[in-house]
Formats: structure tokens, sequence, C-alpha cells
């Protein structure tokens, strides 16, 4: 029993979207009443509410909600979980009101705010998201998670140079995360600023091992870089200025051809075959 | 009017892909057969369910489908995209540019936007919206997979 808490705590600790383990272990504990004595008990009743509202079994979110509001009556933590069955079950205003209400009472309430800008995103009023989000890092601008979700959002609305303003912020927060410098180097290449993009690809592969997204990007840059520059005519809209040397380009490109292929030799026919071809041409 | 079949297999996939991740969007390609003035779109390559608006991964998969496209003696004449929204219907601006980069590719492209609404068992349309590019703008081919002479698609 005890080792069924200890994942459950370690799914907690990692904040990862699992509901249907969560579920999957929790339910012999709830049904044999072994989690009301453990000390972690309103924690777990929390965690398997929220997982219960995303498999979609209200009941059991029902049932844990009136625990939770039973042992703390007048906890604003608990009321967002009053706000988050309502968007389960298809009340976003109610859920909205709710919400609204518990900035009225405390306006830095993080989990409200958080809650309201979920809504509206889940709602498909992105704008409106983006406002709230853009207002709510404004007091909270070391959260790095809500600048990779407005990052997030200006990419679905295609503004690349707002999403990649966001990600600066997030790599000067996290500059150790190869994850940020990649998606940063994407947008780079996206927007046309390929010195920029090479010089973060480079940045994913030192930080990483054996990125194969990173060996294809320096790759893709590199030639990209050499073709344009062979060209007579300068192409505006891509900035290549800060790139390196053509000798360094020569060897990058090579260096990166050389990782793809040992890496592509583990793998199966047909994606090495493809792969093989694609490298020589 | 050329005529458009869709194979189950790349519907399936598409659609399968679509399903895998339901809270992200989803993009790929449909690889297609040209033969007596219909199209066949014969298979489906999923790209990704991560950031589907930046391009560079997205033109090594389009070089890479298309030598393995060509091996095939089939090119890439289609674009699928699912977005996260699943009311979200129109082809966005993004999905646009990439389509649009295709077309660069290959002489006929149709983009395709996944309607998630229609993929239930109750539904009576596939769940497919195409949409064809000219003159720089993509418009929407309404009443495709109809019932009805009309329709281009099925």
């Amino acid at each position: 029993m005890s080792s069924s808490l200890h994942l459950l705590a370690d799914i907690r600790q990692s904040s990862e979207r699992r509901p249907f383990s969560v579920l999957q272990l929790a339910e012999p504990l709830l049904n044999t009443n072994s989690v009301s004595a453990t000390d972690d008990a309103y924690l777990v009743y929390e965690q398997v509410f929220i997982s219960a509202i995303d498999e979609r079994q209200i009941e059991l979110a029902k049932a844990l909600l009136l625990l939770l509001r039973k042992r703390f009556p007048a906890s604003l933590r608990v009321k967002r979980l009053y706000g988050m069955i309502n968007e389960a079950v298809g009340h976003p205003d109610e859920a909205q009101s709710i919400y609204t209400e518990m900035l009225a009472t405390d306006p830095t309430n993080v989990l409200a705010s958080k809650r309201l800008i979920a809504l509206l995103k889940a709602a498909g009023h992105t704008d409106e998201a983006v406002a709230q989000l853009a207002a709510y890092l404004d007091t909270h601008s070391n959260d790095f998670e809500a600048w990779l979700e407005l990052a997030h959002l200006y990419m679905r609305n295609h503004r690349l140079a707002q999403a990649a303003f966001c990600l600066e912020e997030v790599i000067l927060q996290q500059p150790a995360n190869h994850y940020f410098h990649l998606c940063y180097a994407e947008l780079c290449y996206s927007m046309g600023r390929l010195d920029l993009a090479l010089k973060e690809y480079l940045r994913v592969v030192e930080l990483s091992t054996d990125n194969l997204r990173a060996f294809y990007g320096v790759k893709l840059v590199a030639d990209r870089i050499r073709e344009l520059r062979a060209r007579s005519k300068k192409d505006p809209t891509l900035c290549i200025d800060d790139a390196p040397q053509p000798a360094t380009l020569d060897r990058l490109a090579q260096l990166a051809t050389e990782r793809l292929v040992a890496i592509y030799s583990r793998a199966n026919q047909v994606t090495k075959t493809t792969a093989e071809l694609w490298l020589s041409s | 009017m050329t005529e458009h079949i869709v194979s189950s297999q790349a519907y399936a996939k598409a659609v399968l892909h679509c399903a895998k991740y339901p809270w992200a969007t989803v993009h790929g390609l449909f690889l297609t057969e040209h033969q007596d003035g219909k199209t066949r779109y014969v298979d489906a390559i999923p790209l990704a369910h991560t950031w589907p608006q930046l391009t560079p991964m997205f033109d090594v998969a389009v070089q890479q489908a298309s030598i393995y496209a060509q091996s095939k003696q089939l090119s890439i004449g289609g674009y699928y995209v699912a977005y996260e929204d699943p009311a979200d219907v129109q082809l966005s601006a993004s999905s646009a540019l990439l389509a649009t980069a295709l077309l660069a590719a290959g002489d006929r492209v149709v983009a395709f936007v996944i309607d998630a609404q229609q993929l239930t068992p109750e539904s009576t349309r596939p769940g497919l919206i195409p949409f064809i590019g000219g003159d720089s703008q993509w418009k929407e081919q309404p009443g495709a997979f109809g019932e009805g002479k009309g329709s281009a698609f099925r």
C-alpha cells in the first residue's frame, strides 16, 4: 500500500499529467480506506480529484470534493477545485464567476489567475487569454512556465517575434535547459534569423547528448547559409550577418552529418536509407 | 474537375495521429498518386505534435518524405493538420505557409483540416475539410465528401 502512496507522491512532485495511472493507483487505496489516516491524505484527495475530472469520473470527483470541503471550508485552494469541476462538466460561465470571485477576494491568487487563463484558452478566446497572461506576467515575471505558455499562445497566432521574446525570458531563467534553446533556435529559423538559429542549435548540441534535432538543425542552417551566400541577390528577410566563416560552416555541416550517420546506423532499414540519401544530397 | 479519393489507410493514419495527441496540434503529409485524372491519397506520414508552426524540422521532413515518396512512385500531394482547439476548422496562417511551401516542391497540394467533431461513430461525413490553394490564398471547398454529384472528394 505504501508503495502506491510513494508513487502518487512522485507524480505530484514531477507534476506530470497521468490521470489514468493516478486513478489506477488510488482506487484500491480509497476503496480500502487506506488514505484517510495518512499525513498526505488531503494532497492525495486533491490529486485524485484532478485526475478524476480528467478521466470524466465526475461522481468520484464530487465525493472527493465534499471531503476536501468538509476539512477546509474557507479555502481558496478548494474553491478553485469547484471551478475546475464546473469546467469539466461544461459550465464555463460558473467556473469563470468562481475564479473572478476568488480574484476579487485575493487579486494575487496565482491558482485563480492561471485557471482563468486556461479557461479562456480552452474556450478559444486566445486574444483574451494572451492579454490576461501578459497582465499576470507583469506581476509574476519569474514564472518561466507562464512565459512558456505565453510563447505557445503567440505561436498559435503565428506571432513569432513575440513568441521569441517570451522564449528569451525563459532562457534567462533556465539557461541550462536545452529544450528551450531548441525551441528558440527553431523560432529564429522560422523568422529568418539564421545566424542566431545556428548559434542556438550549437548551444543545444553543447547542452545535450545525441540530440538528433539539433544535429539536423546545425546541418540545415549551415547548408542554407552557404547556399544563400553563394547567391548574388540578397534576400532581405533572411539574416545571416553574424554567421561564421565558410570554412567553419563547412566543418560544422560535416560534423553534424557524421553525428547523424552515427545515430542513424542504429535505425531501421527504411528510415536509415532515406536519411542517408538526404544526407548525401 | 479532378476527383480526389482518400484511402482508408491515409485517413486512418491521419485520424489516429490526431487521436493520439488530443491536447496538441498535429500535422502531417499525404502521399498521392495521380492517375486518369484522379488523385488518390494513398498513405499518410505523420510529422509532429510539437511546435507545428516552426519550420526547420518541417523542411527536413518534407525533403526526406520526398525521397521516400519518389522511391514508391508517389508524390507529396496533401498536408493535414488537426488543431488543439477542436472547434477550429479554418486553415491558420502558419498552416497556410507550410502548405504553400509544399506547393513549391510539388504541383498539386490539397491542405486538409481535420474536423475532430466529425470523428464520432454517429457522424455521416469524414472529418476532413479540404482547402485548395490559388493566388496565395487557401480556399475551403464546401460540400466536399458530400453525397451529391457535385462533390469531388471521397
